[in-house]
């Protein structure tokens, strides 16, 4: 089964092929939706089975982790030589599994959601499209398959972003996506020419194999390298400075912002630097940068988040934020933690904004959470949904949430770094991040769901009362809020499976070779050692970094330390808190929030208008670079183009005060330059 | 071989050669009949110059022949400047014959004989005539007076200026040496040997010209049939 | 005197010619017997088109036997016509034998290869033209012998060694151009273009014609290894030669439209009929860089390095700029791809520039590339042109992805693989040909070549976003969606399914490609 993993790409794209190019004939909305859902629950079934086969043929006979599936020799130019190939090792099943499931689910929820739609073939075309190339991304054996997928992934959500283009908003948006994401692609290609510079290959296991002996840690090599690649990973999993395209990207289908810009693609950059971690380890400095970049973005984007009425852009907002905390934990080097929060929010955000998107359905397309308020008793199934997704995103005992969030606040306790003060700060900053999560998604519940009716007049009028979406949404709401609850067990050992199944263990060798980087970096003399100012961690955290060695004992239930019950008992307070206080606030004094915002106006505007970025960068980058783009436009439009000349042509020349009308249409003209031409030539030839 | 004496002479030659036939040219012209007089005295002053610079230049042996060259370099040089500045398309065409003629008179120079003649039946007697009676039975072609001037006319006289100056030195400083390779017996038989090459080494352009020639037959024919 | 003697043998080499000059003949000979009837009418349009369909494809059999006979004879080359010998009779050592010795034309892999390109290039817009002719009302029965004299030019174009016969191959691939660029004596358009490149394209031949006598009066001969024997033993540099290598290559700046040659390209791919400007665009880069790749790889690389390649990258840095910011604003869909055109020059040039001998494969891979997308690209303008149009703007592409989305998506995939996006083989030809650039040390040229190419991307974009992003203007004009002819359905997918599938998996075409190196002689 191993090498027939390629036929998980291929049955997306031939449902591309076909929803795309007889889209139009079809003309059924029932056989697209079918075709498209099929691709990719034979792309699930695939993966499932490359799963098992993995675990339980290969995994026992195996010399290392990695399978290579190699299909075609791509490029042999000189000493570069790249082949189109698939990589099979447990992170990349990881992602495998949950894009293929996450994405099969979405695509039946579409079939709902998208039923009005005229563009309904188009529609499943991209949708299959985009996870055609996400699998790419996640199974590309090297830097440049990879980054095929990254370009593909990019191009079909700028694509969906502006699905509805008619609205000139939503193409803009769409433009806003792709012209920042070109900045992040920039730092991808910079990071893979150097890859290729230093190690003569692209491939991951070359890389891995290599890393060790070719990059000396610590130098700016790979320091350059890691900080290339993180400047990618900004830009498509929405990092400050960078993060501003995801919120507008919301302008999308409801399906689109789950599927594409939640649980999948913007995970995306965490996958590269989760899989490159040889590469980040080698540079202290560089996951410094990524820990330090990861906690601010969620803090900031949770401060916003507190303050949106547009049910997507909290949710948007929620996303930044908690993909900050999967680059915090990267930072740290806890991957497979990263990676473990990557499933878990894959699974609560997707089923939040499915959530969101059936509210939306049901109250006939209102976004604004102002307008909407008691709806539980109208949509029973997505109220329960939502409300365990968002107690799971929040982070209580035992859903999902809880288990991966806990899981990277302890790891950024006990992070061994030679930054001596910035594990603490860090944690501070995660730890109230996390306060605020609770709080902004229970106020977003809550007005949603719970609290008076504050429908619109129109839509009372028009509508009477919402009304809960068909079991085509409803089916993988039920199914994604399920694994909401139970993901967190990935962490346990069930008895009947045996040891080593849960998922460290299982991700171990995929990011094992990080954490043996690590610990011999910090083993090395003159080292400076964690100067904790939290007593209690900082001995715990030299033990549990030691232990980690040996098959990380304390994460496995029996073997819990006091200490971490203790930082788990914490958060859960913690999430507690902000639940209960902001239903304190939206559901029973709503009024109060008026005086709040009156009183602390400037804070509440700051966060209200996402502390400025937009305006920031619209002054900063925009004004200046619009100027520069009108002057261009007067110098080559206005001078160049001078109209229709003999109803032919349109006369263009290169004009301004030194050159005068180049593209005259008339022959003599170009029989001078031709002239010129020559005489340049030869002087430059001869007089040399 | 450039000595400061040689190239004195040489800029002479072909300074006075210039000025002379551009002087005849423009009195030809009526627009510039106020400056007769002293258009005639370039003209004179100008060929003086040529002469004595020839002179100078070449052995007393070789200077009938020289004096051939230069005579048929006038007139190619002075046909090809009359029939770009001639406004009477008639007068352009007769300029043209007299270019080509010269170029007949080189061959003959070098000893191509067969060359000569094909230049003259072909070009002259056969494009040419050709030509001048497209000209006549074309209706009002032959009184229109064509204009010659556009604003970029300083830029091409620079460029052409430019590019004469860059041949003109290298020519001067040419280091590739005149040395005749060809033996006298073939000198004899150069009808034979431009034969050959047609034939032998040159046989496939040889061919394949008579493609191009088809295809502009075609071409021709396509463009005027109206249908 | 040697007497050169040629085999039957050696003329079969000669083959995919015969075979397109020969059913040239049949179809001017049939056209004269079809207006011998009572009716006086010619050709019919399906005969025409038949009959010149089913020559392109006996020549590209022929060249693709021909290929199968050099890989079955592991020879370099299957013969050298008409073969010219001697030491250059201004070197003044005088050996007694003869020192170099060469074909005016060869038969080689290469020139074999881009025979089976121009065949293919041919049978697409025969294609092209068949419904172009119909849809326009255009009974020119004429036409296909043109294009197959033309196609015969390209083919001898690549094989030979010797300034002469690439004169004459250049004249006739030109020529029938001129007159097809005219093809429509309605329209204006047509001849204006016509003019143009007539004109312009006799004074582009004097200069070529010119350097070339220069080149015989300095060498003595104008075959390539008779230049690059000069070049190795002349110790005196001599300036005569180089001034007329630089009219030479003047002359084949003119035909590749490299700045400040380029002038006529935007009027005359304008205002042509459009499948007549994606024979120029495919077949007449394909050929006259196929003429100038055996020029720089077989002549010039004993010669002083600077001086080519000086002026080369000159040439193609110029293109490049030129082209990319004169293309930025156009709205005319052909124009833009004309200006495009010249960058495209530019960037080829680069590996011209490179001089390598993996040039000739990087470049040949290259302009399969560009060829397959332009051919692909004017194919969709001229079934989306309005009547009597012949040409689409920007203005009325919007919405085109709703309206005619398979057209769209294969226009965008094309764009993409002129703007050179990975998985399309435009992207696999800049590549090779920056690398080889690179590798000789072009640095700063490849870099230049690299920003000019992002430069570019934005103008190609500018149809993607019209057609998938941009909401139509009100009052725009709209264009009539016909239905699609079935020759340029026949195009359309294999274009754009070549691009793509030797853009994923271009192993094969390099491998091929491969063979096709050039070395100095």
């Amino acid at each position: 089964m191993l090498d027939l993993v390629w036929l998980a790409i291929a049955f997306p794209l031939i449902g591309v092929l076909i929803n795309g190019l007889f889209g139009r004939v079809i003309r059924s909305k029932l056989i697209s939706g079918i075709i498209g859902c099929t691709a990719l629950g034979l792309s699930f079934a695939v993966a499932v089975l490359t799963w098992l086969d993995y675990t339980y043929q290969f995994w026992t006979t195996r010399d290392g982790p990695y399978y290579e599936v190699v299909l075609w020799p791509w490029m042999y130019i000189g000493n570069l030589k790249i082949d189109a190939g698939l990589l099979v090792d447990p992170l990349s099943i990881v992602m495998f599994l949950f894009v293929t499931g996450v994405s099969f689910l979405i695509h039946i929820y579409s079939t709902g959601y998208m039923a009005h739609d005229e563009g309904y073939s188009r529609f499943f075309t991209y949708l299959n499209l985009f996870v055609a190339m996400m699998l790419i991304l996640v199974l590309g054996n090297n830097g440049a398959v990879m980054f095929v997928g990254w370009e593909g992934v990019g191009l079909c959500s700028y694509l969906l972003i502006g699905f509805w283009y008619k609205d000139m908003y939503n193409a803009n948006c769409g433009m806003k996506a792709f012209v920042v994401n070109r900045i992040g692609d920039f730092g991808v290609l910079l990071g893979l020419f150097m890859l290729f510079t230093y190690f003569g290959s692209l491939n991951f296991t070359t890389i891995f194999k290599e890393a060790g002996s070719v990059l000396e840690p610590g130098s700016w090599i790979p320091l350059a390298i890691a900080l290339f690649l993180f400047l990618g990973a900004t830009g498509k999993s929405a990092q400050f400075p960078l993060h501003i395209w995801l919120p507008d990207a919301m302008a999308g289908p409801t399906p689109v912002s789950a599927l594409i810009h939640a649980a999948t693609m913007v995970t995306a950059g965490v996958y590269m630097v989760a899989r490159l971690n040889p590469i980040f380890n080698a540079s202290p400095t560089a996951g410094f940068v990524v820990a330090l970049v990861g906690c601010f973005t969620a803090f900031m984007a949770a401060t916003v988040a507190m303050t949106q009425n547009d049910i997507k852009k909290v949710l948007a907002y929620s996303t930044v934020s908690q993909l900050g905390y999967m680059f915090l934990a990267c930072g740290v080097g806890a991957y497979w933690v990263a990676i473990f929060h990557v499933v878990t929010h894959a699974f609560f955000k997707a089923c939040l904004f499915l959530g969101s998107g059936s509210v939306i359905h049901g109250m006939h397309e209102e976004q604004d959470t102002r307008y909407m308020g008691a709806l539980a008793k109208f949509m029973p199934w997505t109220y329960f949904t939502f409300l365990a997704s968002t107690i799971a995103i929040a982070g209580i005992i035992p859903f999902a949430g809880f288990f991966s969030k806990d899981e990277i606040l302890w790891q950024v306790a006990i992070w061994q770094t030679r930054f001596g003060w910035a594990p603490t700060m860090l944690w501070i900053v995660a730890a109230l991040t996390a306060l605020m999560t609770a709080f902004y998604m229970g106020r977003v519940t809550w007005k949603t769901f719970q609290g008076q009716q504050r429908w619109t007049p129109e839509f009372v009028e028009k509508h009477k009362h919402p009304h809960e979406s068909g079991a085509a949404m409803v089916m993988p709401l039920v199914v994604l809020s399920a694994l909401a609850v139970v993901a967190g067990f990935l962490l346990f050992t069930p008895p009947w499976l045996g040891n080593n199944t849960t998922l460290k263990d299982f991700l171990a060798p995929s990011t094992a070779n990080a954490q043996y980087v690590k610990t011999h970096a910090a083993a090395e003399p003159g080292q400076h050692q964690p100067e904790h100012e939290l007593p209690a961690p900082g001995a715990e955290a030299a033990s549990a970094g030691h232990a980690g060695e040996h098959h990380a004992a304390f994460i496995s239930l029996g073997n819990v330390t006091a200490t971490e019950i203790a930082f788990a008992a914490f958060s859960v307070l913690l999430a507690l808190i902000g639940l209960l206080v902001s239903r304190q606030i939206f559901v029973n004094q709503p009024k109060a929030t008026e005086a709040w915002k009156k009183h602390w106006a400037p804070a509440y505007q700051f966060s209200l208008n996402k502390w400025f970025f937009d305006e920031l960068y619209h002054r900063v980058i925009v004004v200046p670079g619009t100027a520069v783009a009108y002057a261009c436009w007067r110098f080559f439009d206005l001078r160049i183009v001078d109209g229709i000349v003999n109803g032919t042509a349109w006369i263009v020349g290169v004009t301004g005060h030194l050159v005068r009308p180049l593209q005259t249409g008339f022959v003599r003209n170009y029989a001078l330059y031709l002239l010129l031409g020559v005489v340049i030539l030869l002087i430059f030839n001869l007089v040399k | 071989m450039a000595t400061p004496v040689v190239i004195f002479f040489s800029y002479l030659l072909v300074a006075g050669l210039l000025v002379g036939v551009s002087s005849l040219i423009l009195l030809a012209i009526a627009r510039f009949r106020p400056y007769r007089r002293f258009l005639a005295t370039l003209a004179v002053l100008g060929f003086v110059a040529f002469v004595w610079g020839m002179c100078a230049l070449t052995q007393p042996g070789y200077r009938l022949l020289v004096c051939y060259f230069w005579l048929f370099t006038a007139a190619v040089v002075g046909g090809g400047v009359g029939c770009v500045t001639m406004r009477n398309v008639f007068h352009a065409a007769l300029m043209l014959i007299l270019s080509l003629l010269g170029v007949a008179g080189y061959f003959i120079l070098v000893n191509a004989e067969f060359l000569a003649m094909v230049q003259v039946i072909i070009y002259i007697g056969g494009i040419m005539v050709l030509f001048l009676f497209g000209i006549m039975v074309s209706q009002n072609i032959i009184g229109t007076q064509l204009k010659q001037n556009t604003p970029q006319s300083p830029w091409a006289a620079i460029c052409a200026g430019v590019l004469f100056m860059v041949m003109f030195f290298t020519g001067l400083f040419m280091t590739l040496k005149p040395t005749l390779t060809v033996t006298p017996d073939v000198l004899g038989n150069n009808t034979g040997s431009v034969g050959w090459s047609l034939m032998a080494t040159y046989a496939l352009p040889f061919e394949v010209a008579s493609v191009l020639l088809l295809m502009a037959m075609l071409g021709a024919i396509i463009l005027v049939r109206k249908d | 005197m040697s007497q050169p003697v040629i085999t039957l043998q050696q003329i079969s080499y000669l083959g995919p010619v015969l075979v397109i000059v020969l059913t040239v003949l049949v179809l001017l000979m049939t056209d004269v017997i079809c207006r011998l009837r009572p009716s006086r009418q010619g050709l019919s349009l399906l005969t025409g088109f038949g009959v010149a369909l089913g020559g392109s494809i006996v020549a590209l059999v022929y060249s693709i036997f021909l290929w199968h006979r050099l890989t079955v004879l592991k020879v370099g080359k299957l013969a050298e016509l008409f073969p010219v010998n001697g030491p250059p009779r201004s070197v003044s050592a005088m050996e007694t034998s003869p020192v170099w010795s060469s074909g005016t034309l060869v038969v080689d892999y290469f020139a074999v290869f881009v025979c089976l390109l121009v065949c293919g290039v041919l049978i697409l817009v025969c294609f092209n033209f068949k419904p172009y002719l119909r849809i326009n009302k255009l009974h020119r029965s004429e036409l296909f012998p043109l294009l197959l004299l033309s196609a015969s030019g390209m083919m001898l174009l690549s094989m030979s060694r010797d300034l002469l016969s690439t004169f004459i191959s250049i004249e006739i691939v030109s020529l029938p151009l001129y007159v097809l660029c005219g093809l429509n004596e309605r329209s204006r358009a047509n001849q204006e273009s016509s003019l143009k490149y007539f004109l312009l394209g006799a004074f582009g031949s004097g200069f070529f014609i010119y350097g070339a006598s220069l080149v015989y009066g300095a060498v003595g001969h104008m075959n390539y290894a008779a230049i690059a024997y000069f070049a190795k033993h002349s110790l005196e540099s001599s300036s005569i030669l180089m001034i007329g290598l630089a009219l030479v290559g003047a002359g084949l700046a003119f035909k590749l439209a490299l700045v400040p040659f380029h002038a006529w390209v935007p009027d005359v791919y304008q205002g042509a009929p459009t499948p007549v400007t994606a024979f120029m665009a495919a077949g007449v880069k394909l050929a006259v860089f196929a003429a100038a790749l055996r020029l720089v790889l077989e002549a010039f690389p004993l010669m002083d390095l600077s001086f080519w390649r000086g002026s080369i990258s000159l040439l193609a840095a110029l293109s490049m700029v030129v082209g990319n910011l004169l293309a930025l604003h156009q709205m005319s869909a052909k124009r833009l791809l004309a200006y495009s055109a010249i960058a495209h020059t530019g960037y080829i040039a680069v590996g011209l520039a490179s001089g390598l001998s993996t040039s000739a494969t990087s470049i040949l891979i290259y302009l399969v590339g560009y060829a397959l997308a332009g051919l692909g690209a004017f194919t969709l303008i001229s079934y989306l042109a309005p009547d009597g149009q012949d040409d689409i703007y920007l203005d009325e592409m919007h919405e085109l992805s709703k309206r005619a989305p398979v057209s769209a998506l294969a226009f965008a995939i094309l764009m993409l693989s002129m703007a050179g996006f990975p998985l399309t083989l435009g992207f696999v030809g800049k590549l090779m040909v920056f690398s080889d650039a690179w590798r000789a040390g072009l640095y700063g040229l490849v870099i230049f070549a690299v920003l000019n190419s992002v430069i570019s991307v934005y103008y190609y974009l500018r149809f993607i976003l019209a057609m998938y992003m941009q909401p139509k203007a009100p009052g725009a004009a709209e264009l009539v969606l016909k239905r699609m002819p079935g020759t340029y359905i026949l195009t359309g997918i294999i274009t754009v399914v070549l691009t793509l599938l030797l853009g994923v998996i271009p192993h094969m075409l390099i491998a091929w490609a491969q063979s096709c190196q050039l070395a100095g002689l």
